[in-house]
C-alpha cells in the first residue's frame, strides 16, 4: 500500500471496504476496494473476479476505470478511478428540481455506457443511482460491476437474484433465468424516471409482490397476448388485473412528450419489446442534446 | 560453444542444454541442508582481465562485496588456483547481474526464497536463481552432497561440463568457490572473457553469445527442463508435491510477491483485442477471402467424424469457400486454422495479449482427431463411403498422441491426457444435486487450453490448474452459495487436491490468463456444442 495514501473510508462494498486514497507520486485521487483473501474460503470473491475481468475489457468514458489490481498473500486491492459522488448523493444535494438538460445529458451518458457494455457482451445487472458515479465535469460513469456477467451464449442458468428490487424488471421478478440486455434497459428506464423526478424512485416496492403490483398498476398487468410466454416463467403468479393507466404524464410531469415516449419504450414489460441501448441513444428525445455531450467520444 | 550452437536446431534436448549454458535457469529445486556444512571449504574463483574485452574493476568489487559469512574461509590469495577457476556460468550470462560473492551457504538459505521468481520473463531473477542452482551443482561435485536430488540434474551438469571448461577439477582441489557476477553497469553481455591465473596466461577464453530465441521461448524450454527433472525424481503423488510447497506462481512461471509485498498487475488490465459483436458481425459479412477459413473454423466448429468422413474428400478449395462449407460439414480445420489465424489481422494487437489472441477452440483438441489412418475412403460417382478398419484402442491412442505431438511438439500433455482431464472436468460439473451448467465447463475448457497453449501446464500442475479453471469459470457463471461449495468439494475429491492449493492456483491461473476471463462467445461456443452433443 506504499503507492497510495489512504485518505478516508468511502464505504463498505459488497465484498470489502472502499477507501479514498491518493497516489503518492502523481497525487491522483483514486478509490481503493480492498478484498480479503482467505485460503480456506472460496478463493477470490466472484464479485471481485467479475470486476477485474470485465472492467479490464471495458475502457470507456462512461464506465469507471479500473487502474490497477494489487495482490498480496492475504488481500486484493482494486484501484479505481475516483468520482466525487454518485447519482444518489447528487439527488440529495439538489434539494429541489433538476435541470432537464442535465437529465438528458445523464440519461444519454448512461445509455452510452450501457451500449458499450452490451456491445462487449457484458450485462451490468445492478444499475441503480448508487452505482452511477458523477464527477465534477458532469460526466456519468457506470460503476460496481460485481454482479455483471457475460451473456454471449444464452443458457437458462443465469441467476435470477440480480438487480436491486426497485430496478428489477418484471421478467426477472417472475424468476426468468434467461435474460439479455433488456434487463439493464428496464433499470435504465427506472433511473430515467427517477432523474426526471429529481430523485424520487419510480417503483419503491417492499417485496417482489409489491414490486410487481406497483409496476402493473402503471403499465397494466401483462397476459399471454401482450407478453407471450409470461405464464411459463418459473415464478409466475397471477396478479390482480390492472388496466394500463398510461399515466406517464402524471408520473413524470416534467418530462416532455419525447422523453415520455422513450420512457415508455424502456419500461416495457415484455423484455423482447424493450428498447435496446443503441436504439435509445438514437431516440428523438436526444435530438436536441447538447452536442458537446453527444460528441464527447472516448 | 559453437558446436552446441549447431545442434540448436537438431534436438530440443540440446537446446535445453544450451539454454542452460546461456544461464537461463532451471527453476531450481535444491534445498540442500547438508550442503551448508561443506560450504566453508569451497573453492574460490576469480577472474581477471586479459582478453580483448574484459570486465574492469571487478576484482576490487569482489573483495569489497565479499560476504562476511565467508570470512571463515581461506584467504583468497592463498588459493593457488583462485584465478584459474572461474565461474563460467556467470560469465556466460547475457544479462546484467550484480556482483556479489555469495557464500554457498547463504545461497542455500536464500535459494528457496528465490525460487518463486524463476521463470519470469524478466531474465534477471531467472538467471539469478539458476546461478544459485549452479552453485549447488558445483558443490555437489565435491562429493559432499549426500542428498543428491535427481539423476537428470547431474545429467544436465554433465552436459554442462563437456561443453564448457575445467572448473570441476579445479574445484575439487580447492574447496572454495569464487563466483563473479556482473555488476550494475558492468555486463557480460556480448563480451569475450578470459580466465587467467596469476601469471597472466589465459587458460580459458570464451565469448558470451546472446540467446537468440525470444525470452518467452527460453522460458518455456527452461520449464520443460525443470519438469523433466522433476519427473525423473520419481512419480510422486500430486499431494506430496503440493505439500512440499510447490508454488503455483512458480509452476506457472509467474512473478510472485515477496515478503507480503503487493504486486501490481496494472499491465494486465489492457483490454483483450477480441472483437465486439459488431466487429464480429462485420467479419462475417465483410470480405471473407482472406478470413474465410478463420470464420469457418469458428463458425462450424464441430461436426462429428462420421459426417466428416463423407465430405472430407472434396478438393481443398472447398475448405476456403465460404458458401459451400456453410451448408456442408466442417472442413478439417486444424491444419489450416493454425496458419489461417495468422492471416486474421487485428489492427492493434497488444503485446501482452498476443499469446492468447490466436486461440482457436478446435485447434488443440481437434474433434477430427479421433480416427487414425486405418480407414479407406471409397469414392463412387454418386456417393462416397469409408471403411474404418478395426484398430486396437492402444494403437489408435498412440497414433493420435503421436499426431498431436507432431503438431504441438512443445506441449507436455498428450492428447489422450488432455481429453481425459477434460472428461474429468465434465464429470465434476455433472452432479445430481445441482451441478454446474455445461457453459461453465466449456468456458473452463477455453481457460485450460489457453494455459496449455501458453505452455504453462505440466504433469504436476495440470489437475490444480484444471480445477482452478473450473472454479473461475463457475464463479463467473453465477454459481454461488451451496452449489459453489459443493463444486469445490468435488474438485478436491476428483482431482485429489487440497483446497488451499486450489485457492492459490486460482489466483495464479487468473494472472496467467492475464485476467482475460471474459472470453468472446466464439471461443466458448464450439466447446459448448461438443459438450451438448456428447451429453
Amino acid at each position: 500500500m506504499q503507492k497510495y495514501e489512504k485518505l478516508e473510508k468511502i464505504g463498505e462494498g459488497t465484498y470489502g471496504t472502499v477507501f479514498k486514497a491518493k497516489n503518492k507520486e502523481t497525487h491522483e485521487i483514486v478509490a481503493l476496494k480492498r478484498v480479503r483473501l482467505d485460503d480456506d474460503d472460496e478463493g477470490v470473491p466472484s464479485s471481485a473476479l467479475r470486476e477485474i475481468c470485465l472492467l479490464k475489457e471495458l475502457k470507456h468514458k462512461n464506465i469507471v476505470r479500473l487502474y490497477d489490481v494489487l495482490h498480496s498473500e492475504k488481500k486484493l486491492t482494486l484501484v479505481f478511478e475516483h468520482c466525487d459522488q454518485d447519482l444518489k448523493k447528487y439527488f440529495d444535494s439538489l434539494n429541489g428540481e433538476i435541470d432537464l438538460d442535465v437529465v438528458k445529458s445523464f440519461m444519454y451518458q448512461l445509455l452510452r455506457g450501457l451500449a458499450f457494455c452490451h456491445s462487449h457482451n457484458v450485462l451490468h445487472r445492478d444499475l441503480k443511482p448508487q452505482n452511477l458515479l458523477i464527477n465534477k465535469n458532469g460526466e456519468l460513469k457506470l460503476a460496481d460491476f460485481g454482479l455483471a456477467r457475460a451473456f454471449g451464449i444464452p443458457v437458462k442458468c443465469y441467476s435470477a437474484e440480480v438487480v436491486t428490487l426497485w430496478y428489477r424488471p418484471p421478467d426477472v421478478l417472475f424468476g426468468a433465468k434467461l435474460y439479455t440486455t433488456s434487463i439493464d434497459m428496464w433499470s435504465a428506464g427506472c433511473i430515467f424516471a427517477e432523474l426526471a423526478n429529481s430523485g424520487r424512485p419510480l417503483f419503491p416496492g417492499s417485496d417482489v409482490d409489491d414490486q410487481l403490483k406497483r409496476i402493473f398498476k402503471l403499465l397494466g398487468t401483462p397476459n399471454e397476448d401482450t407478453w407471450p410466454g409470461v405464464t411459463q416463467l418459473p415464478d409466475y403468479k397471477p396478479l390482480p388485473v390492472y388496466q394500463p393507466s398510461l399515466g406517464l404524464a402524471q408520473v413524470v410531469p416534467r418530462l416532455p412528450a419525447r422523453g415520455r415516449d422513450l420512457l415508455a419504450r424502456l419500461l416495457t414489460c415484455n423484455p423482447a419489446l424493450r428498447m435496446p441501448a443503441d436504439d435509445a441513444m438514437a431516440h428523438a428525445y436526444f435530438h436536441d442534446l447538447n452536442p458537446s455531450v453527444k460528441n464527447d467520444r472516448c | 560453444m559453437s558446436n552446441n550452437r549447431n545442434k540448436y536446431e537438431k534436438a530440443r534436448r540440446r537446446l535445453a542444454a544450451v539454454t542452460f549454458l546461456s544461464n537461463i535457469s532451471l527453476d531450481g529445486k535444491i534445498r540442500d541442508t547438508e550442503l551448508a556444512q561443506v560450504v566453508n571449504k569451497t573453492s574460490r574463483y576469480d577472474k581477471t582481465d586479459s582478453a580483448p574485452k574484459t570486465v574492469d574493476g571487478n576484482k576490487d568489487k569482489d573483495v569489497t562485496l565479499r560476504n562476511s559469512v565467508r570470512n571463515k574461509s581461506k584467504v583468497p590469495q592463498s588459493s593457488p588456483v583462485h584465478r584459474v577457476g572461474n565461474d563460467t556460468h556467470s560469465l556466460s550470462s547475457d544479462s546484467e547481474h550484480t556482483t556479489t560473492i555469495t557464500p554457498v551457504k547463504a545461497v542455500n538459505s536464500s535459494f528457496i526464497r528465490e525460487r518463486c521468481s524463476s521463470g519470469t520473463t524478466e531474465s534477471f531473477k531467472d538467471k539469478h536463481a539458476s546461478f544459485k542452482s549452479r552453485k549447488n551443482h558445483i558443490v555437489s561435485l565435491t562429493g559432499a552432497n549426500a542428498d543428491d536430488k535427481s539423476s537428470s540434474e547431474s545429467l544436465n551438469f554433465g552436459r554442462f561440463r563437456t561443453s564448457s571448461t575445467c572448473i570441476p577439477e579445479n574445484h575439487a582441489l580447492v574447496k572454495e568457490v569464487r563466483l563473479v557476477r556482473p555488476t550494475k553497469g558492468v555486463s557480460f553481455k556480448d563480451e569475450r572473457l578470459a580466465i587467467v591465473p596469476g601469471q597472466g596466461v589465459p587458460c580459458v577464453i570464451f565469448s558470451t553469445i546472446p540467446y537468440s530465441k525470444t525470452v518467452r521461448n527460453a522460458r518455456s524450454d527452461l520449464r520443460k527442463d525443470g519438469v523433466r527433472r522433476r519427473n525423473t525424481s520419481g512419480p510422486r503423488p500430486l499431494s506430496s508435491i503440493t505439500d512440499n510447497g510447490v508454488d503455483p506462481f512458480d509452476l506457472l512461471g509467474l512473478e510472485k510477491e515477496e515478503n507480503g509485498q503487493e504486486i501490481s498487475y496494472s499491465k494486465l488490465l489492457v483490454p483483450s483485442k477480441v472483437c465486439t459483436r459488431e466487429q464480429y458481425k462485420k467479419m462475417y459479412e465483410g470480405d471473407f477471402t482472406e478470413k474465410s477459413s478463420w470464420k469457418i473454423a469458428n463458425r462450424h466448429p464441430h461436426v462429428i467424424a462420421r459426417t466428416k468422413l463423407l465430405t472430407r474428400h472434396k478438393d481443398k478449395k472447398w475448405c476456403f469457400s465460404y458458401e459451400s462449407s456453410q451448408r456442408t460439414a466442417i472442413p478439417s480445420s486444424p491444419p489450416h486454422s493454425s496458419v489461417d489465424i495468422k492471416s486474421f489481422d487485428w489492427d492493434e494487437g497488444t503485446l501482452l495479449s498476443q499469446k492468447y489472441l490466436q486461440y482457436c477452440p478446435n485447434v488443440l483438441d481437434d474433434p477430427e482427431l479421433i480416427a487414425g489412418k486405418h480407414r479407406t475412403l471409397l469414392t463412387f460417382t454418386s456417393y462416397m463411403t469409408s471403411i474404418i478398419d478395426y484398430v486396437r484402442p492402444q494403437d489408435l491412442k498412440k497414433e493420435l498422441n503421436d499426431k498431436f505431438r507432431e503438431k504441438f511438439p512443445h506441449i507436455k500433455l498428450t492428447l489422450s491426457k488432455l481429453r481425459s482431464i477434460k472428461k474429468e472436468m465434465r464429470k465434476i460439473a455433472k452432479h445430481d444435486s445441482g451441478g454446474i451448467d455445461l457453459l461453465s465447463v466449456a468456458q473452463a475448457y477455453v481457460y485450460f487450453e489457453k494455459l496449455i497453449l501458453a505452455n504453462l501446464i505440466n504433469k504436476d500442475n495440470r489437475k490444480l490448474c484444471a480445477g482452478a479453471c473450473l472454479l473461475l469459470s463457475a464463479k463467473l457463471n453465477d454459481v454461488k452459495g451451496e452449489a459453489l461449495k459443493s463444486l469445490i468439494e468435488r474438485i478436491e475429491t476428483t482431482f485429489r487436491v487440497n483446497r488451499k492449493d486450489l485457492m492459490r492456483f486460482e489466483f495464479a491461473v487468473l494472472v496467467a490468463l492475464e485476467f482475460g476471463l471474459h472470453v468472446p462467445p466464439y471461443e466458448v461456443f464450439p466447446h459448448y456444442q461438443r459438450l451438448l452433443h456428447d451429453s
